[in-house]
Order: C-alpha cells, then sequence, then structure tokens
C-alpha cells in the first residue's frame, strides 16, 4: 500500500468522519490543525483511496489537495536572527513550507554571518542534522557565499538546498564540492513576499526542496525502513498517551526517516523503546531512541530493515 | 523613491539592482526616504567594504523654548507655560543641568517654574533656548537604517554627519586606509563635496 501526503481542507462540523475514514482505510493524519470553523488535516492516505476521501468530504465542503512535504521536517537556515534576515525572506520562506505540508523549523546561526568569520557550532550543526534537508538562506553576492558556504556547510549530513540572489546556474557551477539543491533569485530582500514573482520564487524553493527530498525517499526505499514514520507515530500515541497532552502544534514530528517526540527524553525515552509494534517487535528493537538537542525532546531514528531483519 | 540622486555600485552586477531594492525598503520602512536628498552606496564584496554618502534634504529647524511655552519673567522666579509637552522632558532636562534640581519645580503639569536669585540671575533670553534638534534623531535614525541596509557581517564601523552630509562606512576587515579618498570620490560622484 503506497501511502500519499495529502491536505484535506474543510470544516469543522462532521470533521470526525474524515478523521475515522483516514484511520478506516489504514492512513494516518499527521497533523490537525481546527481554525475557527475550519479544519486543516495533514495526512498520508493510501494512494487509490483519494477520490474516496474527496467523495465523503464534499457535501462538508472538504478538499483535497496532494502536498508532497507532508511528513517531512525541514531545518531553514539563516545567516543570524537579526533585521538582516527577519522576518524577510527567513520567515516568508518558512511558513510558506508550512503551508505545503512540511515541519519547518528555523535556526538562526550565532556566527554565520560575514564571509570570513562565518562558522557553526556544533549544537547548531547536529540541530540541522536532525532534519529532513536543511535550506541556507544566503546573499546577494556570489563571491561571498562560495566562501561562506565552505565554512556553513561543515559537518552537515544532510541534504542542503542553497539559496541566494545569483542564478542557480551560477550557483550550481561555483559551489564545489556540489550540494543537493540550488535556488537563485532569491537573496536577501527587506519586503514582504506578495507580487506573483516573489511568489514564483518561494514555488521555487518547495519545488527544489520536493525533489531533493523525492530523491532521498528513493535512496531510502532502495533499502525500505523497518516501519513507516507515521505508524510509530500512531503507535507512540497510542501506547504513551502522555504525548497527547503536548500543546505543541505536532507534539510527534514525523520525519522521512524518523520521529521527533516532544517528550522529555530522560522520563519517556525507555517506554517509548519498549512500545510495542507487533508482537514482539519494540520500537527499540527497529530504531534508535536518542536524546534530540532540541530542547529535551526525543529522536527516533528507524534503523532499514537490512540491519533489522524486521518489516513492520 | 523621489531622492535626486540614488545609484548603488558593485562589481558584482547581479547584486546592484538587490542593494537598490533593499535601501530602497529600508529608507521607506523608516521614513526617510522624504529626508533623504542623495545617496551613492559602494559595496565591495571582496575586501569587503560597503561604503555609503548623501545629503539629506531640508533640516528640520531648530525646536526652542519660545516654540512650545510662554516665558514669564516675575519677581523671584521665572514661569514657563507649557502649551505642547512633547518637548517638556528635553527641556527638563535642560533647565535641571544648567540650574540644577533644587532651583527648578514643576507645580503642575503644564507649569515650570525656576527660581531666580540675584546672585543666579535666570538667563533673560530663556525664550531662545534651544531645546531639541530634530536633526539630531533624523541622523540616529538615518545611521540605523544604513545599518541596515548594509550587509550583516559588516562589524568595523565608522561614520561622519556634518551639516547635511553624511557618510558610513563598514568591512569585515579594518578599513582601509584610503578610506577618506573613496568616500571624497563618491560624494564628487554626486556633484557634492565631502564633509
Amino acid at each position: 500500500m503506497i501511502l500519499v501526503p495529502i491536505t484535506y481542507k474543510g470544516g469543522v462540523y462532521r470533521h470526525d468522519e474524515i478523521v475515522d475514514l483516514i484511520a478506516d482505510l489504514g492512513g494516518y493524519v499527521i497533523q490537525k490543525h481546527v481554525l475557527a470553523t475550519e479544519v486543516v488535516l495533514l495526512c498520508l492516505v493510501p494512494r487509490d483511496d483519494i477520490p474516496l476521501i474527496e467523495r465523503v468530504g464534499k457535501p462538508l465542503g472538504g478538499e483535497v489537495q496532494l502536498s508532497p512535504l507532508v511528513g517531512t521536517e525541514v531545518a531553514i537556515v539563516t545567516p543570524s536572527l537579526s533585521i538582516h534576515h527577519l522576518p524577510h525572506p527567513a520567515c516568508d520562506i518558512a511558513e510558506y513550507v508550512r503551508r505545503i505540508g512540511a515541519k519547518s523549523n528555523m535556526i538562526g546561526l550565532a556566527r554565520g554571518y560575514g564571509k570570513r568569520v562565518a562558522q557553526t557550532s556544533a549544537e547548531e550543526r547536529e540541530i540541522i542534522n536532525e532534519h529532513d534537508c536543511a535550506v541556507f538562506l544566503l546573499g546577494n553576492f556570489e563571491s561571498c557565499i562560495v566562501e561562506k558556504m565552505e565554512a556553513l556547510r561543515r559537518g552537515i549530513d544532510v541534504p542542503i538546498i542553497l539559496t541566494g540572489k545569483p542564478d542557480a546556474d551560477v550557483l550550481r557551477r561555483a559551489i564545489d564540492p556540489p550540494v543537493a539543491g540550488y535556488v537563485g533569485n532569491v537573496g536577501r530582500f527587506m519586503h514582504r513576499t506578495k507580487e506573483a514573482d516573489e511568489l514564483a520564487r518561494l514555488d521555487a524553493i518547495v519545488a527544489e526542496i520536493v525533489r531533493v527530498l523525492d530523491l532521498r525517499r528513493e535512496e531510502i526505499a532502495k533499502d525500505p525502513l523497518s516501519a513507516s514514520p507515521a505508524r510509530l507515530m500512531a503507535v507512540i500515541q497510542e501506547q504513551v498517551p502522555e504525548v497527547l497532552e503536548v500543546t505543541s502544534p505536532t507534539p510527534v514530528t514525523v520525519q522521512i526517516a524518523g520521529l521527533r517526540v516532544k517528550l522529555p527524553y530522560e522520563e519517556f525515552a525507555d517506554r517509548i523503546r519498549s512500545a510495542e509494534v507487533e508482537e514482539g517487535v519494540t520500537i527499540g528493537r527497529i530504531a534508535d531512541v536518542l536524546p534530540s538537542r532540541m530542547r529535551d525532546y526525543i529522536l527516533v531514528r528507524i534503523k532499514p530493515s537490512s540491519e533489522t531483519d524486521v518489516v513492520v | 523613491m523621489p531622492l535626486d540622486h540614488f545609484v548603488v555600485e558593485s562589481p558584482e552586477a547581479g547584486a546592484v539592482q538587490a542593494y537598490i531594492d533593499i535601501a530602497n525598503d529600508v529608507l521607506l520602512d523608516h521614513t526617510l526616504a522624504k529626508a533623504v536628498a542623495k545617496l551613492h552606496i559602494a559595496i565591495d564584496p571582496e575586501y569587503p567594504l560597503f561604503i555609503a554618502v548623501g545629503t539629506l534634504g531640508r533640516l528640520p529647524p531648530l525646536v526652542r523654548l519660545r516654540d512650545f511655552a510662554d516665558v514669564t519673567f516675575e519677581p523671584g522666579k521665572v514661569k514657563l507655560g507649557i502649551n505642547e509637552e512633547t518637548h517638556l522632558a528635553a527641556l527638563l532636562d535642560k533647565l535641571w543641568t544648567r540650574y540644577g534640581k533644587n532651583r527648578v519645580d514643576q507645580p503642575d503639569r503644564w507649569t515650570v517654574e525656576i527660581a531666580d536669585q540675584p546672585d543666579l540671575p535666570v538667563d533673560r533670553d530663556l525664550a531662545d533656548l534651544v531645546v531639541s534638534d530634530p536633526t539630531e534623531g533624523l541622523v540616529r535614525d538615518l545611521i540605523y537604517a544604513l545599518l541596515s541596509i548594509a550587509p550583516e557581517g559588516f562589524r568595523v564601523r565608522e561614520h561622519m554627519y556634518e551639516k547635511g552630509r553624511f557618510w558610513l562606512a563598514s568591512s569585515e576587515n579594518t578599513l582601509p586606509d584610503d578610506l577618506q579618498a573613496r568616500v571624497r570620490a563618491l560624494f564628487a560622484k554626486m556633484g557634492e563635496v565631502a564633509p
């Protein structure tokens, strides 16, 4: 069964029927937003059942859209959190990526500015490496980007998508060794993105993230994970019900090959390790349950099936 | 933006339009677009060096005491009837510095009294006292705006303002020895003389 990421938008009235339907079909609701009288569900559902969800949702005013970034966590990395980079473009991009379903985290480096002095700390690198990919938002000068990237990319293991003012082709030629993705014509700007050409640039960033993450998924598909992250999310929600009381918008953040559980590691790690996915198969057997560098959260990294000899 | 001269120059042509947009947005956001008459920005990403030079338009007049208060000399005291509170804090600051807190009294919100003693007389031209210079705030805002325009890592800075003309230079490295010559050259491009 191939699960497809979608966004369902509809009225609050009788939306429970949609939630039940998705569960019955074997899908998962990754995130649910209730905004006044509207509800937005980010879900993974079986590809063949999308028409059924559309049919059931239609009388309730529901719409289904494909959202390729549902179930991913993206780091939006800016050189700093100063007026030079915030709120535009960093917040605009982070917010736009969320609309397509990704969980985006904005990471402002402590010393990411200046081409000679730019650097990242061990903590920053480790936090970035906990994401599915990192979008680096750099500036307007090619020579600065080339020199800075050498320092900023050091120690980053996840795919990097580089954005800057020079064209994507110029960036592609200039960055050596290459990074996973390039988006040109972005750079530093100090006004809100609302014109058509500016929104087109945001769309280009989303398209590049989707492309890079699709490649990552293909890579993972060659040696499939022992369990789907969405399934482990459902298991954790069922067996560690304390997570349902967490007020964060995504108490369990689903990633391509893991999860971030927003519970204290010291208190809950063992319970998560011993949670049973199927009879005799615990999360601890098919995944590494690690302390996250983000607050005191728990990071679950699912092992490939070749390592565990289990697919659940 | 209605500037008489607004140019950004850089060896990297691709970044010029980006910095024109940034300067435009920042000056508009800080409501400085009408205050600045000429602005010329030069950015060298190799050194790296950012220089902005320019001139202000018509400067706002000095705020004197008579502009917002009635000054009455009475036996033993000088009474100030405040018509507008905007500059009251600045006025009290000046009076405290000049006459001391023990001689300056504020019996109510709209009245300030200064003890006038024969051995310590109050200035007879008190009404002409300059209470504040709006240009100072304008220049402060302008320097902040120019630092927002400059690339962020440029933490070595120097700036100057004199009689309506200003310049700011910033870099990641120490500023070059020929900075003054560069500033003069940029002013010359605007048809102005450096301060």
